[in-house]
């Protein structure tokens, strides 16, 4: 098989004759040569502009089936097929389809048509008991009037039907899709790890001088009580404190993960990149000191005088002022805050956002629960050793503006901007300063790690002008075995048939495998750049080396693979499924088309764990 | 689409300066529709595999079409006219069905069609789109010179004498 690569000329060639309009999905060629109908090469809609689906539930047991088409486009009504796929036990009625229009065919006969709207009401052949959630695979297919088709289209909703006539009507559910789930179940998997960096966070951020205020606040609590305060008491004192405070930062991480769910789409469009940058720059400029952010001193003091009115030593008391002193700290953390807030938004999971700000405020409350049962011995003293945390939550705050700017600058760029962080970092840490006669340990660490920074920082200059794109692997592009390393992708075991589809699939169950089935052709391009791109990944190879490979090749499109394909009611390659080791399919993992290697190692990781 | 072309073009400008193996983006590479055919290897009816390669250097129309798309079954009569016509001045059409085996067995006797048809089924969707068809719809029509370059690209009905004006074909 001969790799077939989309060679720079290639690329030239398209800017030459108008990239924008290619990529819309016109052909600049043609439009050139032209003399073809103009109209109707054009302005073709892809399939879910033309026939946009959604399914909704209505309080009357029904699903309300929704399509609204394109003008000029219509769909038939006998191609439209709606099956239920979960739950198996319960059946759908029949349909009564709206009057549409006719449409005489040479070939099909008279048939009936939709035009601009389609709405079915779809129910159940007998009601339901309980509220249920209903999967259900609606397949259409239509054409538009200048004389185009389109293929059967198939979607798959996820649809609640409430048991009782009450029920108000959920809002409509897009179908989800592949991302969507994945996403989700991503998510799930590292949720316990996102809490754990939290709670990191948090006890770094509890050394910045913000959380000062509170300490006076918690001891004062503490010592109203007199001496007769057990440390138990104390103790629970404080956790109570302490809880009220994370509590307060979750609902924080609540609302930005319910407000982000919108803000989600938007985070693809480069002006919203490239503001959100900006404020985080910002942010960061704040954390280096060159501006304070807080609330305005009235609100600040009003705020104290209601606290210091709590000070009777109940755990209510004491987790009332928790929640209070919450309000008059936040905003001094305000830059790393934000960015921990918008990074939630961009999840949009108010789950994860609340857990996540739970961990972070509980972080920041664990040295005052020990300083809280110290009564106040334990206090450290503000001084200058607190600025280099802050300077290290500004060089955070400015990796994040980077990182968001990473999806809409040139690889290059982005590297460069990488590069150039890591060496004003390293300067600030003092790695081009000599280190003095009495230097302490610390001195000597921090021109270490500036050391460090530097050397890499120049190694990813030099991936970005060597064309890398990769910040991990900067001399990707400058090995010698270039050449190797490109081609050398995964060692697959190849199947032809279901029978040794079925047999892989026993032994990898004998021997508690994971497997990965690939199915590949010739002429299928994404299957050659996964290959070239994503596959002779060392980090995805080593993220796959305890997983069976198998790939089914199809270019032949024989009986056999046909068979292989309809088993798993595939369109074609590329798709690339996941078994568990019991040889059931990991459904929710499959990827169609071509995936960048990050994103298959991340979708991996949801996998494999 | 303005953003997107200028980041292509300073990833352009890197891969060409550093070396000329493209591993830039290439998730913008899957957008892009091939200027060069796309090479294939498909059965036809017979159940053998033919590969694009056989018909190089004829001024081919792929032409991608289904038995469930009325306007292709409109386009297919004048094809096969055409075909006649013009096959010793170098004219190959060749079909490929998204759809099954037997529908086009059945249709293809039905209308006895002198060039080959290769049955794709859904896969020949993924394979129009890689020349360049990125909303899906059929009849699709792709327009290859005797070089091997594409000269076009349509979308819907495809009339005789666009075929021949592009084919600069004469009658001998």
């Amino acid at each position: 098989m001969h790799k077939r690569y989309i060679h720079p000329l290639f690329l030239i060639f398209l800017l030459l004759f108008g990239s924008g309009q290619s990529l819309a999905g016109n052909d600049p060629l043609s439009d050139l040569l032209s003399g073809f109908n103009q109209s109707s090469s054009n302005q073709l809609l892809e399939p879910d502009e033309a026939f946009n689906f959604s399914a909704t539930s209505t309080n009357q047991q029904t699903i309300s089936l929704n399509w609204r088409i394109a003008d000029g486009y219509y769909l038939y009504q006998n191609k439209i097929k709606v099956r239920l796929l979960r739950p198996t036990h319960l059946t759908l009625a029949a349909i009564s389809y709206p009057k549409g229009k006719q449409k005489h065919d040479e070939i099909f006969g008279d048939t009936i048509v939709y035009y601009q709207h389609l709405e079915i009401q779809q129910g159940l052949s007998e009601p339901l008991q309980q509220t249920t959630e209903l999967q259900l695979q609606v397949e259409f297919q239509g054409c538009a009037d200048i004389g185009v088709c389109y293929p059967p289209m198939s979607k798959t909703v996820n649809v609640q039907l409430a048991a009782t006539d009450s029920a108000a009507p959920t809002p409509p559910q897009q179908p989800l899709s592949e991302q969507d789930e994945i996403a989700r179940s991503l998510s799930n998997n590292t949720l316990l790890l996102t809490c754990l960096t939290f709670l990191g966070f948090g006890i770094l951020l509890s050394f910045t001088p913000c959380v000062f205020p509170m300490i006076p606040i918690l001891s004062g609590i503490i010592i109203g009580q007199g001496k007769a305060i057990t440390q138990k008491k104390a103790f629970n004192l404080s956790l109570s404190y302490v809880l009220a405070s994370a509590l307060t930062y979750a609902v924080f991480g609540i609302l930005a993960g319910l407000f982000g769910e919108n803000l989600q789409a938007s985070f693809q469009n480069p002006w919203v990149l490239s503001t959100f940058s900006l404020v985080f720059v910002a942010l960061a400029l704040s954390m280096f000191g060159l501006y304070q952010l807080q609330l305005p001193a009235a609100i600040q003091s009003k705020l104290s005088n209601v606290s210091q009115q709590q000070t009777h030593g109940s755990l209510w008391g004491s987790a009332a002022m928790g929640c209070l002193s919450t309000l008059i700290v936040g905003p001094c953390v305000a830059a790393p805050l934000a960015g921990v807030l918008i990074y939630i938004g961009q999840t949009g999971d108010a789950v994860l956002g609340g857990m996540a700000l739970f961990s972070l405020g509980l972080g920041m409350g664990i040295p005052l629960i020990i300083i809280g049962m110290s009564a106040g011995k334990l206090l450290p003293k503000a001084g200058h050793w607190m600025e280099p945390i802050k300077h290290f939550f500004g060089v955070l705050l400015l990796a994040v503006a980077i990182w968001l700017m990473e999806r809409i600058l040139p690889a290059a760029i982005s590297l460069l901007l990488w590069a150039a962080l890591l060496i004003v970092s390293a300067v600030y840490l003092g790695a081009i300063d000599r280190l003095a006669d009495n230097a302490t340990g610390w001195k000597k660490l921090a021109k270490g790690v500036g050391v460090l920074f530097i050397t890499y920082g120049i190694i990813l200059m030099l991936g970005a002008v060597s064309g890398a794109s990769n910040p991990f692997q900067p001399l990707a592009n400058l090995t010698f075995n270039k050449q190797h390393s490109t081609e050398n992708g995964l060692a697959f075991q190849r199947i032809k048939n279901i029978a040794q589809l079925e047999r892989a699939l026993k032994s990898a169950e004998k021997n508690q495998q994971q497997v990965m089935l690939d199915f590949y052709a010739d002429w299928c391009i994404s299957c050659k750049e996964m290959d070239a791109y994503t596959f002779s990944d060392p980090r995805v190879k080593q993220a796959l080396s305890g997983v069976l490979l198998l790939q089914a090749d199809v270019t032949q499109n024989n009986a056999a693979d046909k068979a292989l394909l309809k088993a798993y009611s595939l369109i074609g390659p590329p798709a690339i499924l996941f078994f568990q080791p019991d040889t059931r399919e990991s459904s929710q993992h499959r990827v169609i088309g071509y995936m960048p290697s990050d994103e298959f190692l991340a979708h991996l990781s949801g996998f494999t764990q | 689409m303005k953003l997107r072309s200028l980041v292509l073009a300073t990833l352009l400008s890197y891969s060409l300066s550093a070396c000329d193996q493209p591993t830039q983006a290439p998730q913008e590479n899957k957008k892009i529709s091939a200027i060069s055919p796309v090479d294939f290897l498909l059965a036809d009816l017979d159940g053998k595999p033919r590969s694009f390669k056989e018909w190089q250097g004829k001024f081919i129309v792929l032409n991608f079409w289904a038995t469930w798309c009325p306007p292709c079954r409109e386009e297919i009569p004048s094809f096969i006219e055409l075909q006649a016509q013009y096959r010793d001045a170098g004219l190959q059409f060749i079909g490929i069905a998204i759809d099954d085996a037997v529908s086009v067995q059945h249709f293809a006797q039905q209308l006895d069609i002198n060039y080959p048809l290769l049955i794709a089924q859904t896969q020949g969707i993924e394979l129009a789109r890689q020349y360049g068809n990125l909303s899906g719809a059929l009849p699709f029509s792709v327009l290859i010179n005797t070089d091997g370059e594409i000269v076009a690209r349509h979308n819907g009905i495809l009339t005789a004498a666009k075929i021949i004006e592009f084919g600069q074909l004469r009658k001998d």
